[in-house]
Parts: structure tokens; sequence; C-alpha cells
């Protein structure tokens, strides 16, 4: 059942070779029929999951390379689940607006989209940790040449630099998952987190997890590459970076630091939440200064991401009873941050498709000219702010009141965030949406039905997680919980 | 001895011996290419289905064994389509394509020899001919002057490895390479030395057979021969030396290596310091080229690096890791040297011009699947070659040198994102260079991504190809 989740859309991918490049229509046809199934498929995977039952579900089994003991083991946890239905609706969402947004190359663009589908939710079922690994680098190379190929001026650089950074950070994955696998004779996630180790070595693997995670999430100072990578890339590119790539580093701290190594991920939980402190206030106050609207919304991302791993390492400075709390934050935050970042990337997609610049001073007034635009951008801002009734609300929310009774100070930093996230995304609407209308931008046309509709899926996310985010809840709790309770658990104690 | 045990072999003799008459009789180039490829098909079934394992005469054959060589086979045989445009050329005579079926013998034969004499004569069998074929572009200087580089330095080499077995000779008294195991576990021949002179003449051994080794395979202090060599030779011959004669060399190594397990400690700490230079060398010498070819030379240095590093662990895995690592380089290789074979005046082609294979676009998706493959990036086989040995490394407790060799591969990424680069991202005018490429030999080299695909996700069989070629060859 997973690998039908998993394979399918590179399936539709080989498949949309088989149409003549010429007949953009059945192209397009062809991708949207393979994501739309992808989704059905998910929702229908999201109904049958056992919420009650607290353990992994569907699992498939198979052995695959014989000589280390890896397998092709595949199962699915609440937090996976929600996940898979992200990724689901993200691909949907770029394969419906991939005809209107990029003119060269179509088939080969929405291929690859449809093949980093495959690959990103092939990282949320994988219980091996090898077979995690071949899929977390199977996103690199549809990634980098997304960027390079379709890419704006200076494509190549940005292409460059997120490819060495992300591919330098999982050379140590590598390492740490081959040493774990080799000294648990097997690869299987639920052993390697099993065995009983040191502190001193746990330190030294939460150290390769950490670079590897800690560059695709990306946290404070290894951030660099993603203002680059998300102002070049291709709309679809940058909705799929913000909605899916950056989850899959916060996932890996789920599936990996926090069960693997509990006890330095304990010893590091302060530093943690000190970048990520770093990266909600300093990184926010980036964003104020920027003048290009892309790269704004890129480093916006990078202070709400800040968010997720407040709240995963929070967990370690409260009682358990307001861990879980602060945990799901986390994880609603992080389905939020796709609402919230990844909408804002495509309505500005559309809009530069329009008026041709990134450029704050080079736009003003743009909500006289394209009224409707302007309001679902409007929208998706107050969620990136976390206005009261949007996605971005409840996370934020959830981590800043578990903190309030026993960290106070680090509600007090993180509040903060309320602020400035205001500052710069407010002042931003502001500048380009209202005043004047800037006399030298071209004339353009509002929004067309079909963005109309493609941008309404959004909302309606954004607005039902935002009042209603019950059924999210429920899902991610059982398996907060579980990873909590293996997170919390010393495995000094017991020495072998 | 069995002599009917060694059919692929007389197969491939006497398809030389033929097109030894048919030179001397009718100096047609196309009918010698045929009997050349008539006789590896007849070898190649004969390697299938005709396997007879015999162990006797200096020469080892197991079943694994022989699969390997119906790959290697397999290869030639690919070569020997790739190839025919440069073999065929009206300019050399059609006598060149003799040299390339003995070094071929020669090379077959060193897979299944199992004494020091056999190897040395199998070695020279599989060398000799391609110094010639190296400077078969006699007007070309550039090319006559990495010929003899090629033949001093091999030269130099094969004299080194002969003086590394007449040392092993002297302290053990026999050529066959079980007979040598056994007496060096035994000590038999200390008490001809004292135990420090026969350890000093063990240590000089291996030293020398790891020079001569590094010499042939192009590890970093005796890589000299190998950019020019492949900037400047016939494309086809670059394209062979970059590839089978390798596979031979790795299998011999294997077998020294377990024939003298006594020394282990002079192996690792030779192979340790080559591999790690060589990857460190390799990779920054080919961040600065520019020409393809050479580019290729370098990277191929710091590929052997990650083979000599297999070898360095020196545990079963280990050498079967080395040889997976192995296979698909070469794999890897034929991809990328296979493309260029189809390039006009590929000794002039630049990295900046690879804007040009766009005209084919199938030719410029798998150039760019063998560029990924040799950056080892998941899921192509490269990924596997280097897990393999990256696992094997961390079996026995080295996890500090499988962080060096990775951290070291990162460089790498410098020019084969280079190389993608300038194929894909850039949008000036293609540059006008004529790219010739037949409807089979498109087809082969896709055939060849497909296998770096299908190892790259399941590596399973061959993993269990080259651990059956180790443990077989485990005698002692």
């Amino acid at each position: 059942m997973l690998s039908i989740c998993i394979w399918h859309a590179l399936v539709g991918a080989l498949g949309l070779y088989l149409v003549p490049k010429q007949n953009i229509s059945l192209i397009r046809l062809v991708a949207v029929v393979t994501a739309l199934f992808g989704l059905i498929f998910s929702i229908y995977l999201y109904l049958s999951y056992d919420q009650t039952i607290n353990q992994l579900q569907f699992i498939e089994k198979l052995p695959w390379i014989g000589g280390i003991n890896a397998e092709y083991f595949l199962a699915v946890d609440g937090i996976s689940v929600s996940l898979i239905l992200l990724t689901c609706l993200t691909t949907l969402i770029i394969c419906l607006m991939g005809g209107s947004l990029v003119r060269q190359n179509l088939r080969d663009y929405l291929a690859i989209f449809l093949i980093m589908q495959s690959m990103v939710i092939g990282v949320f079922c994988a219980q091996d940790a090898l077979l995690f690994f071949l899929f977390w680098e199977g996103s690199l190379i549809p990634m980098y040449l997304c960027i390079g190929i379709w890419g704006s001026k200076n494509r190549s650089f940005a292409a460059r630099k997120f490819f060495i950074y992300t591919f330098l950070g999982s050379t140590l994955l590598l390492i740490a998952v081959l040493f774990l696998g080799i000294k648990a004779q097997s690869f299987n996630l639920a052993n390697i987190a099993g065995l009983s180790l040191d502190l001193d070595t746990q330190l030294w693997l939460f150290g390769a997890f950490l670079l590897a995670f800690a560059i695709k999430v990306p946290m404070f100072p290894v951030h660099t590459w993603l203002p680059d990578a998300h102002t070049e890339a291709p709309t679809g590119g940058s909705v799929l970076l913000a909605a899916l790539l950056l989850k899959v580093g916060a996932y890996g701290f789920v599936r990996f630091s926090l069960p693997i190594t509990p006890d330095a991920s304990q010893y590091m939980a302060i530093p943690m939440i000190v970048l990520s402190l770093i990266a909600i206030v300093y990184v926010g106050f980036i964003a104020l200064a920027q003048s290009d609207m892309k790269r704004l919304i890129a480093y916006s991302s990078v202070a709400h991401m800040g968010f997720v791993t407040l709240g995963m390492f929070g967990i370690y400075l409260i009682p358990k009873e307001l861990a879980v709390m602060t945990f799901s934050g986390a994880m609603i935050q992080m389905i939020a941050h796709a609402f919230g970042s990844g909408a804002m990337f495509l309505a500005f997609g559309m809009m530069y498709e329009r008026l041709k610049t990134r450029n704050i001073d080079d736009m003003g007034g743009v909500a006289t000219i394209m009224p409707y635009l302007a309001s679902f951008f409007v929208v998706f801002s107050m969620a990136n702010i976390g206005v009261p009734g949007t996605s971005g609300f409840i996370g934020e929310l959830l981590i800043l009141v578990s903190f309030l009774k026993h960290q106070p100070w680090i509600s007090a930093i993180a509040g903060l965030t309320l602020i400035i996230s205001a500052s710069y995304t407010l002042w931003m609407v502001r500048r380009v949406f209202y005043g004047p209308v800037n006399p030298n931008m071209p004339l353009a046309y509002d929004v067309t039905t079909h963005e109309t509709g493609v941008l309404s899926i959004f909302v309606a996310c954004i607005f039902l997680l935002g009042l209603y985010p019950k059924p999210l809840g429920d899902l991610l709790l059982t398996s907060s919980e579980t990873v909590i309770a293996s997170a919390l658990h010393s495995k000094t104690g017991a020495k072998s | 001895m069995n002599w009917l045990a060694l059919t692929p072999e007389y197969a491939l003799i006497g398809g030389l011996l033929i097109n030894i008459v048919i030179c001397a009789i009718k100096d047609s180039g196309r009918l010698v290419h045929q009997a050349f490829g008539l006789s590896l098909a007849v070898a190649w079934l004969l390697c299938v289905f005709d396997v007879q394992a015999v162990q006797a005469a200096g020469l080892l054959i197991t079943e694994s064994m022989r699969a390997l060589q119906a790959i290697v086979l397999l290869a030639a045989g690919l070569f020997w389509y790739l190839s025919q445009n440069q073999m065929l050329d009206h300019l050399y005579r059609p006598s060149n394509i003799l040299l390339i079926q003995s070094s071929l013998i020669g090379l077959i034969m060193l897979m299944i020899a199992q004494d020091l004499l056999n190897i040395y004569i199998a070695l020279e069998l599989m060398s000799l001919p391609l110094y010639a074929m190296a400077a078969i572009r006699i007007w070309d200087k550039a090319s006559l002057e990495g010929a003899l580089k090629y033949f001093v330095t091999g030269a130099m080499a094969s004299a080194l490895l002969l003086l590394g077995f007449a040392l092993l000779y002297a302290i053990t008294g026999s050529i066959d390479l079980g007979t040598i195991g056994l007496a060096l576990k035994e000590k038999a021949g200390i008490k001809l030395f004292s135990p420090d002179m026969w350890m000093l003449l063990g240590g000089l051994s291996v030293a020398f057979m790891v020079a001569g080794c590094s010499f042939k395979l192009g590890l970093f202090p005796f890589h000299s021969w190998m950019p020019d060599v492949y900037q400047s030779a016939r494309i086809d011959v670059v394209l062979w030396v970059a590839t089978l004669p390798k596979i031979a060399i790795a299998v011999m190594m294997l077998k020294l290596i377990i024939a003298t397990s006594s020394f282990i400690m002079y192996w690792q700490s030779m192979l340790l310091l080559v591999g790690l230079v060589s990857v460190a060398f390799g990779n920054l010498m080919a961040l600065a080229q520019n020409n393809y070819r050479r580019l290729m030379a370098y990277s191929s240095i710091a590929h052997m690096g990650f083979f000599a590093l297999a070898m360095y662990v020196m545990s079963p895995e280990g050498m079967a890791g080395g040889l997976f690592y192995m296979l698909v380089y070469i794999l890897m290789s034929f991809i990328t040297l296979g493309v260029i074979l189809h390039v006009d005046r590929s000794e002039f082609f630049e990295i900046g011009q690879m804007r040009a294979l766009m005209s084919v676009p199938q030719m410029a998706v798998v150039l760019m699947a063998g560029i990924f493959s040799l950056a080892g990036i998941p899921p192509f086989a490269g990924f596997m070659a280097k897990l393999s040995i990256f696992s094997s490394l961390i079996q026995v407790n080295n996890v500090g040198v499988a962080i060096a060799g990775i951290l070291l591969s990162v460089i790498a990424l410098g020019y084969y994102l280079k190389m993608v680069k300038m194929m894909y991202f850039k949008e000036e005018e293609t540059p006008v260079i004529a790219i010739r490429a037949g409807r089979i030999s498109m087809l082969m080299l896709f055939g060849l991504t497909l296998c770096l695909l299908y190892i790259g996700i399941l590596p399973n069989q061959l993993m269990v190809l080259t651990q059956a070629v180790v443990s077989q060859n485990l005698f002692l």
C-alpha cells in the first residue's frame, strides 16, 4: 500500500515521457491525474489509518541489501501520514499551476516534481535508515536541476550552493547511519533506537545528524543557502522547497536525533533552543531588511522553522504533559508553515509572472491593479504572521503557552516573533499592494479563474487548519507521545 | 590438469591466430574486426556455459571468476561495437585490432593466473600492446609523449613488480600463491634469514608490489602517465585503458594480498597513504582542468584512491567492496568515455563546450547520469559502490578513514557539478561540434545507464558475485 503511495508518482513521471513533447495539454493532464491519484490515495491512507493504535501501520518489509542487512521496510505513524497528505496536496497544486508558470520543457519540469514527490513520500515512509538516506538524497538531483534549469538569473550559483550544502550535510549522516547499522546488525530504525550508547558516542552521532538536518531545516548558522535557492528557484521549486523539503529536515530530527540519541539531545537542548531563538529573532530582523520580496519570504521561512526546532527540543526543559503540547505544536507548525510560506511563494510566482520583478521598490499599489490576487496574498500573509483563525496561529500558540510556566524566558523571546513577523510581513504588504500605483509597473491582468481555484485550495487549508485543527491534532497525538517517550528515555543507563 | 577447462581462452587465442593469418593474406579491417567479434562471442558463450572449476598448473578457475570474466567479455563486446569507427578508421592498419585482442587475452589470463610467473606473463601480455596502442597516432607529438611516459613508467612498474615477486620467491621458495601463503604463515623461510631480515625482505617485496600495482592503476605518486594518455591517445584506446585492465589488476591485487596476508601491516600502511593522497590529489587537480578527457584522468586517480582504501580494509568484505567499486567504476567510465567516443576531435573537447552535447539530448541525459554516479549520488550505482567501501571501513572500526574519504569526495562535486551546469544551465548558443551517434550505440549507452540505476537500487546480485570471487580465492 505504501509502495503504491511512493511509486505511483514515479510511474506517472515515466508516463509523461510517453506523451509527445508538443502535446502540452495531455502532458498537463497526465501530471495532474497522477498527482490527484496521489492525493486521493493518501486521503484513503489517512482514513484507513487507525489512530487508536499506538504503533507503526501498513508495514511492508522485503530484504534489500543482503550483505549489510538493509531492508526495504516501509511503515507510517501519525506524523508520517500528516506529512504524506501535505506532500500530495502540494504536488497537486504545483502540477495544476505548472503549465501556466513554465513555458519551456514543461514535460521535464512536471516529471521532476513527480519524482520529488516520490522521494519525499519515501522519506516519510522509510523505517530503514539506509532506505531513508536513499530517499533523502534522491530529492537532491531533481531539486538541483529544477533550480538550475528553470531558475532565474543567478540560478547556477544558487543550485550549486544548494547541492553542496545539502550533500556536505548528508555525508556525515551516511557515516553515522552506517556506523549505527553495523553496530545494530540491522538498519531497522527501531533496532537502531534500541542500541544503548554512551554519551560521547551519542554526542558524536548527534553532531552528524545535526549537520545534515540543520542544513535542511535550515537552522540559524547554516541557513544561508535557503534565501539563494528560494530566490532563484522557479515558483514550483520554491513552493516545494518551502512546503516539503524543509519538513524533511525537521522530520529527520524526529526520526533520528530524538529517539536514537536522546541523552545527547537532552545535553544539547539548550544550545539548540538558543539557535532556534536566534533564528526566530535575528533572522526575523534580517527579513525586515530585505528589498527582494522572495528573499523576504525565504527569511521568514527560516524564522518560522525556528519554531519547529524550538518546539522539538523544548520537550527537555518542561514537564512531560506540557512536552506533548509543545511537540505537537512543532508538528502543527510544520504543516502550517507549508500553507503560509508555500502559499505566499505561489501567489508571488503569479505576481512575478505579470510584473517581472522581485524588487519591492519596483512595486506599489498592486492591489489597485490586481485586487483579487492582493486579497489572496493578504490572507496568506495573515497565515504567515499567525493571526488567530489561520493555520499559523495554532502551532505558535501551543509552543508559546507550553513554555510559559516553566521557562518564561523562552516564551518571552519567542513571543517577539509576533511583533517581528507582523512588522516585516505587513510592511511588505503595505509597500507592495497599497499606496499609490508605481508608474513603472507594466499593465497586468488579475488572477484567472484557474489560478483562483488553485489559490483557493490554500485558503481553504489555512482556515480549515486554523479553525478546526482537531483532526490533525488527533492524528499527531499518539505518535507524538511515542516519540517523546523514546526521546526522554535515557539510553546510557543500560550500558552494554 | 584438464586442458579442456580453458576453452574460453582457446577461443580468444584462436581468434587472434586467425586474425594474424587474415592480416597476412588480405588487408581487410572489417574482416579482422568481425573475426575479433566472433571470437569474443564464442569465448563469452564458453565462459557462461562451459564452466569447469580447475586448480592446477598455476591456474585457478572458479565459477565466480568465470562469471566475472563473462562480465569482462560482455564489456569487451560493448567496446568492440562502440569503438568500431576508430578501429576501422582508414588511417590505421587493420592490425591495430590485433593489439587489443592480445591485450584482452592477457587480461583474461591474468584473472585466472595463480602463480607469480603466470601473473607476470599475463600482466605483460595485457600491458605491452597498450603501450603500442597509445602511440598509434604517430603524427601527434602529444600522443607520442603520452605513450612514451606510459611505456617508461609502465616498464618501470613491471620491473618493480618483478622485483617484488623475486623477493617473495626468495623468502618462500615458491612461485605458487597458495604455497607462498602457507610458507609465510609458517615462516618457513625464516631459517635462511635472520627474522629481521625476513621481515625486511617481506616488507620490501610488499612495497614493490604496491608500487607496481599503483603504476598500473594510476594511483598518486605513480600517476603521471594518466592525464597525457587520456588526453592524447586515440579515444577507443583510452576507453580500453581506463576500463577493463583495471578489473584484472584488481583481481591480481586481491590474490597477492591474500597470499601475503602475513605482511598485512605493510600493505595497510602503504595503501592507506596512497589511497587518501590519491583521492585528495585527483580531486583537487581535476578541479583545475578544462579538457574533458584530462579531467576524467584526474577523476580516475581519485576513484582508484577509493579502490585502494577498500583494499586497505583487508577484510573479505572490504576486498569484495573494492572489487564491486571497480566494476561499478568501469561501468561509469564506459558511459562517460563512451559518450565522448562519439564526439569529433575529442582530444580538444573542453568542459566549456559540453553544451554541444545537448544537440543529442539523450546523450546528455546518459552523461549526466554517469557524472552523478561518479559523484556518488543515489540512486546511481556510484553511491552503492562508495557505500560498500565505507561500510567495510566502519565494520573494522575505522570511522576516521571513512569520514576523511567521504569529506574528500565532496571536493569532487566542484567539477562534476560544473559539467552538469555546462550542459544544462547555460543558455548560450550551442557550439558547433559534430556528434555522430548511431542508433545502436545510443541504445547501448542507454542500457548502461539502466544498469547504473539497477545496481544503484538493487546491488545485491553484483555484491554476491564479488563476495563469491573473494571467498573462492581465499585458498588459505
